[in-house]
Parts: structure tokens; sequence; C-alpha cells
């Protein structure tokens, strides 16, 4: 069955990805994200967490309730980074944050980071109206993990209607009764 | 036999069947011995995953999907497999089987006390007449030895300890059960099983019959289980003992009788058989941890270790007696294997009711009961039945997944459901047991203890297929009469196992020289072993078959143990 293919397929990469650290190691090649199959470290986030948090406070701000920065939303992104990305994936994903970079640096006419936030939000909503620039596959992936990060945090119980133990199940009433959607636990 | 035995029963397997075994022994005072080949768990302090909310879990329930592809490949395909569930099943690297080339078949499995009944749908459905005249009427599989009449008092004695919530609706084709309160339909089900039912009639649109206590018996409380609390997390185990599953229920009640003895990490390798007395002596397990084989002895043998794991216990029991497998002579041990085929049907937006919504979070959901060839014909295009599960609801957060916006108007979007609630069929139908769907032993392949690997060969028929066009037309028929818009129907190649029905391959008969099983479970050709779980089925009806494993379990139990007073058996 497909167990035992898949996990050999494994096997064989790990091995594959041990020796090219080892190679890389043994002749200390310095860690150059962006340029895909030449570095050595394996990918790291580090010169992008000024960007992702950025991203994060856009995509889910704080309001009349905290947004994804006071839910820890940058730390949920590297985790998922850290813990559940390939070592392809996560080479993808810095070298799509560099694309994503640049095109919001272009859109914002400097460093997207700095620039106030209605200057960030008006160069996303330009970004966002142009097809094809590069970057856009990873904004979509960065929104999308970020909206799961908000909702599935503490702080989004402050945003929606939230009981850990109904002890009740009430099969049609009015929303005004509730005002808000429910939580839902996302997976 | 001296009468010197360990034990008076052992009842191999501790989950649906194994539990329900070991609670009727032991209240009628036999010593039994419970080996499971899982870790032991017990009610609540087993529960890891449950009351964590998302943000108490690092990845939010999520499981590395690293892990996925390394150790749970086809565990990681059961809907209920997350991080909070994931030490329910088991490891799919460590426990390998082989599947015919060409082929797929997934076979879930539990690997704890309490084995699939910790996360188990729930839904629980009689059987009726025309199940177990179905093989007779149309001539697939071999007729039943039993009818619904010699299980009807079963089903009443499991449930009212077990605890069904449901509606009586007196459907012949779908027996009420001793139902406790049904879980109310949304007034969009309302809705929408008035209009279904006026354009169809015959066809029924019914609260979910689930193995939840919405009104507790005296019985169950003693026990220390409790009412449904709708949290909706079922498959991390419930502390409040609130839905069915033997580490709640069955085996508390067994171990209160001080007649039980469980032992978990117990592989049993083989059944003993004594060609002399022509009856089994016991079984030689090997422990997991130690590797250490031991034997145990008894009068009567249950197995209930699931119905692949009975299979290939019973494949693995070779003698000179029963060289093809044990208590084989019928040579149809391992055939006729079945299961449901499902991914198939329709969901569509239900419109109107923008003001309506719900509280709690409902474990259950609609039924919408066969009402195909109800009286078994054979002149359709196909034979047999199908039904469908489904639900309503208006989507919260997760529908901004995949799309577009980002921002305040986002956020704000989000504070409210969806505009329109979404209504949504899903079928379940009935598979024929055919002679070539069957498993063996690998003739090369062993597990880590030297146990050949199961290997399985099964494929669906021309008749399964023909069913499915029908199952997503009369799906999307039923939402169009509802009133549904933008209605989607879905359809996906099944996988054999998937549903987690699995039965077959030990079939009750009423002649030995076509079944392994009798009427009472009991085999033909080994008067003191049974086999109570799926195994035994020799038709699968399209309804979830757990309640029925029970009930004939119950009933098995009750004639074993009047044999053994009798002296007839052992």
């Amino acid at each position: 069955m497909s167990a035992a293919t898949s996990s050999s397929e494994l096997s064989r990469r790990s091995l594959l990805r041990g020796t090219i650290t080892i190679a890389g190691a043994a002749i200390m090649l310095p860690a150059m994200g962006g340029l895909a199959g030449c570095s050595s470290a394996p990918p790291a986030l580090d010169t992008h967490t000024g960007l992702l948090s950025a991203l994060a406070d856009r995509i889910i701000p704080e309001t009349d309730t905290p947004g994804a920065i006071a839910a820890g939303v940058p730390q949920y992104i590297s985790d998922v980074f850290t813990d559940f990305f390939t070592e392809e994936q996560q080479q993808e994903f810095v070298d799509g944050l560099a694309d994503l970079s640049a095109s919001l640096a272009e859109e914002s006419g400097g460093d997207f980071t700095t620039v106030d936030a209605e200057r960030q939000d008006e160069a996303l909503t330009g970004f966002l109206a142009k097809d094809g620039m590069p970057g856009q596959a990873l904004w979509q992936q960065v929104r999308d993990i970020t909206i799961f990060g908000y909702y599935t945090s503490e702080v989004a119980t402050q945003e929606l209607s939230f009981e850990e133990v109904p002890g009740r199940y009430d099969a049609c009433l009015p929303l005004a009764e509730i005002g808000s959607a429910w939580l839902d636990r996302g997976v | 036999m001296s009468g010197a035995e360990d034990f008076d029963v052992i009842v191999v397997g501790s989950g649906m069947s194994g539990g329900y075994a070991a609670k009727e022994f032991c209240e009628k005072g036999m010593k039994t011995l419970v080996l499971e080949r899982g870790k032991m768990t017990e009610h609540s302090v087993g529960y890891v995953g449950e009351n964590q909310n998302p943000w108490d879990m690092k990845h939010r329930d999520r499981v590395d999907p690293k892990l996925i592809e390394a150790e749970y490949p086809v565990q990681s395909t059961c809907y209920a497999f997350r991080e909070s569930t994931r030490g329910f099943f088991i490891n799919d690297k460590e426990n390998p089987y082989s599947v015919e080339d060409g082929k797929t078949f997934a076979w879930l499995r539990g690997d704890q006390v309490g084995g699939k009944s910790l996360m188990w749908a729930r839904q629980s459905y009689r059987w009726a007449d025309i199940d177990f005249t179905a093989n007779k009427a149309d001539g697939h599989g071999t007729d039943w030895p039993i009818r619904y009449a010699d299980v009807a008092p079963w089903y009443d004695y499991v449930e009212d300890f077990i605890g069904i919530s449901g509606s009586a609706e007196g459907l012949p084709q779908l027996p009420d059960s001793k139902f406790q309160p049904p879980m109310d339909l949304t007034c969009v089900e309302r809705d929408a099983k008035a209009k279904i039912e006026t354009a169809f009639p015959g066809r029924k649109l019914i609260p979910g019959r689930a193995a939840h206590l919405t009104q507790p018996t005296d019985e169950q409380t003693s026990l220390g289980r409790g009412t449904c609390q709708y949290r909706n997390q079922c498959e991390r185990g419930c502390s409040f003992g609130a839905y069915f599953s033997s580490v709640s229920a069955t085996l508390p009640a067994a171990k209160n009788t001080g007649n039980m003895t469980l032992l978990s990490d117990m592989l049993v390798e083989r059944i003993i058989f004594d060609a002399g007395t022509g009856k089994a002596t016991g079984v030689r397990t090997i422990n997991r941890k130690t590797k250490e084989s031991k034997d145990f002895s008894a009068k009567v043998i249950f197995l209930c270790a699931s119905t692949l794991g009975t299979v290939q216990i019973m494949l693995n029991s070779t003698s000179e007696r029963f060289h093809n497998g044990f208590a084989n002579s019928s040579r149809t041990l391992g055939k006729y294997l079945m299961d449901h085929h499902t991914r198939i049907g329709a969901e569509g937006t239900y419109p109107g009711f923008q003001d309506s919504y719900y509280a709690g979070r409902r474990p259950n959901g609609i039924y919408v009961p066969r009402f195909a060839n109800l009286a078994n014909e054979t002149d359709n295009e196909f034979v047999r039945g199908y039904g469908y599960q489904g639900n309503s609801r208006r989507a919260s957060w997760t529908r901004a997944l995949g799309g577009k916006g980002f921002g305040e108007e986002l956020k704000n979007e989000l504070r409210q459901p969806a505009d329109n609630w979404r209504f949504r069929l899903q079928g379940f139908g009935e598979m024929l047991p055919r002679e070539e769907n069957k498993v063996t032993l690998h003739k090369t392949k062993t597990d880590e203890y030297g146990i050949p690997q199961i290997h399985v060969d099964v494929g669906w028929s021309e008749n399964e297929r023909k069913m499915r066009i029908a199952m997503k037309r009369d799906a999307i028929a039923m939402l169009e009469a509802a009133g549904c818009t933008d209605i989607e129907p879905f359809e996906q190649e099944p996988v054999p196992g998937h549903c987690i029905h699995e039965m077959g391959g030990a079939r009750m008969g009423r002649d030995p020289k076509t079944s392994v099983l009798n009427g009472f479970n009991q085999c033909h050709d080994v008067p003191n072993v049974f086999a109570t779980d799926g195994s035994a089925f020799a038709s699968e009806a399209c309804q979830n078959p757990s309640l029925t494993f029970m009930a004939l379990t119950a009933r098995a139990v009750d004639y074993a143990a009047q044999k053994m007073k009798e002296g007839t058996l052992a």
C-alpha cells in the first residue's frame, strides 16, 4: 500500500536533505535566502519578520477589538513555517516573501513596513488589483494563515460568540439573540 | 477439558462488540478475560485531547503534514483525525497491510482499549426486515439465518443501556429504537422536511439517531454518564460520558462486577484448537511491549476484534484440521467483504431564514431513510438501497479562507454568520456481498511480530455504480424541491474501508457448507468460538452498523451462557 511507498520516499528525501546540509556546512556557504537551490542553511524567516507582522496587522487590524498582532499571529506563522513546512515549502515561502516585498515596495513607493497604515492598505489594494504581480500567491497564503491564526486564538473570543461548554442546543432561535457568528474551531 | 481453564470466557477486542460481550458475560457471573491489542485507555483520564481550545494547541488541532505523510497516510483520511484525536488512531507505519495492485482500501483502526467506539460518529439505526431478507430476495450472498423479529428484543435491550436520541417515526424500513428525546431540526431543516416530504411522498427527513444521552436513565447516571453538553468534540473522548463508548459504558459496567480481567497491549496471534475435542482451548498472545508470548485458556472464545481483525486471527489460526483458516470448512472465510459507499451527494444555498440561527454545537445531523426498493424489488436498475445523512448551517469565519479581502471591512463582515444557510445531503449506499471481495493473508509480508499481514482485494460492482447515479440524482432533486439555489453536486471515487463500516468475511448462514457462523454467531465447525463483530454479516444494509453489532453480541452471549449453563458448550 501507499504507506510503504511514502515512508521510503520520505527517507530518501531526508537522506538527500541531510547530504545537502552536510555538504553545505563543509564548504561553509553563507545562507542566501531568495536564491533557490543555493542556500546551505535551512531557509529562515529572519529578514522578513517585519513584513509578516505588517501584513498580519493589515489583514486583521486592531479595531474596537484586538487584531492579529495582539493575537500572536506572527508567532503562529513562524511556528507553521518551522514545524509544518518541508524545506522546499520553506524556500518557496521565503522566495515568495522576497517577491511580495519588492512588489509592495513598488506600490508603496518605499519600504512597505515603515509607511503608515493608510499607505499600506492602499499599496495592498493596488497590488491586488494588478494581475500577475509577483508575490500574489504568497499573499493569499499569508492572508489565509493570518485569518486562521487569528480566529483560532483566544483573542477571537472577544470578536465572535463563544461557549466552551454550551450545555444546551437550541436548533432555531433569532440571530439577534446571539448577536454575532459562532467562533468555529476551524478544523 | 479438565475445568482448569484460566477463564470462563476470553473476549478478543474491547470496542463496540468486545465491550458489550464483556459486560454481558461479567454480569452473568462469568470470569472474563478481555484482550485488547492497543494501549490502556481509562475513562476521562485517557482523553488527552479533551477540553483543549484551539489556542491551547500550538498548531490549533492541525496535524503536522510531514508526520501524516510518514506515519498516518491512511488514518489521516478519516474525518475525525486531528491532533486532539491522533492518539486514538493506529500508526500506519508500524501496522502495515497489503492491498491488491490497482485497488484501494483504507483500513482505519483504533489503537486503544475502547477501539473505534471512542471516535465513532455515533449514528445508530436499526435494521429492518428488508435488510435481513435482502440476500434471499435477490440472490446475492446467502440468506441470513435470522430475521428482524429475532433481533428486535435485543435492540430493545441494548438501546436501554446505550441511550439513543431520536424521533419515533413508525417507518417499516427503519424501525424505531427506544429513544431518548431527539436533537431538534434547525429552522431550515424543518422547512426542508416539509417541502421534501410534500414533493416526494414516502420520503422522510428526520433528526439523526445518535448514541447521545439527552435524558439519562438512572442506570446510565449510576455509571457516571450524563447529558450531552453540545460541545461536539466527541471524538476526543467525553468525560461527561454523554455519548456511548465502551470506555464510558460497557467496560465500567463489566468492571463493576469484579469478573473482568482487562489486559491491554495484547495481540492475539491465533486461536488454539484441540483436534481431540473439536474445540478451541484458548488463544496465543503476544505482549506488544515485551514481545513475550503467552497462552490463555477458556471455555468459550468471543472474537470481537473488528471485522478485519477477527478475520485475520481466524485466517492465521491454521491447524491440521483447518489448514485454510479457523473453522473454515466452508472455504468462505475472508470472502464477501463489504463497506458502504459514500462521498456522493449535493449541497446548496437555502434561501431565507437570515434572521435565524442556532446555539450549541449539535454533534449530530439529519437523516433521510432509505426510500428505494422498499420491497426488495429486483426489477429496477439496481437492487438494495441507500440513505442520506445531512445538515444545515451558516458558515462562520472559515468561509473567508481562500477568498479575497482584508482589513477592517473583512473583520466586520466576519462578525456575522454567512448571509445564507447551506443545506447538504450525503448518500450512504449498500454494497453487495460478492465472493471476489476478499481478505487473505499475505504470503510473505508480516508485521513486526511475525504475524502475516492482511491482503485486501475489494472493488465496487456495477450495482454500486448504478446506485450512485440515483444517489446523486435524488440528492439534487430533494435540494431542488426544498428550493435550494446554487446546487453543487459532489462525487468522489469511494475508497473501500473509508466509510469504516467494514462487514463480512466470516458470514452467518443457515448452511455450514456456505457460511462460517450460524444464527447465533457461533462457528459451525467449532461450537465454543463465536465472532460477533462486523465479520459476521452476510449483507450490510445501508444503515450505520454499530448498533446491530451490539444487539447481535448481546444475543450471542445470552445463547452461549445458556449453553454453558446446560453444559452443552463446554
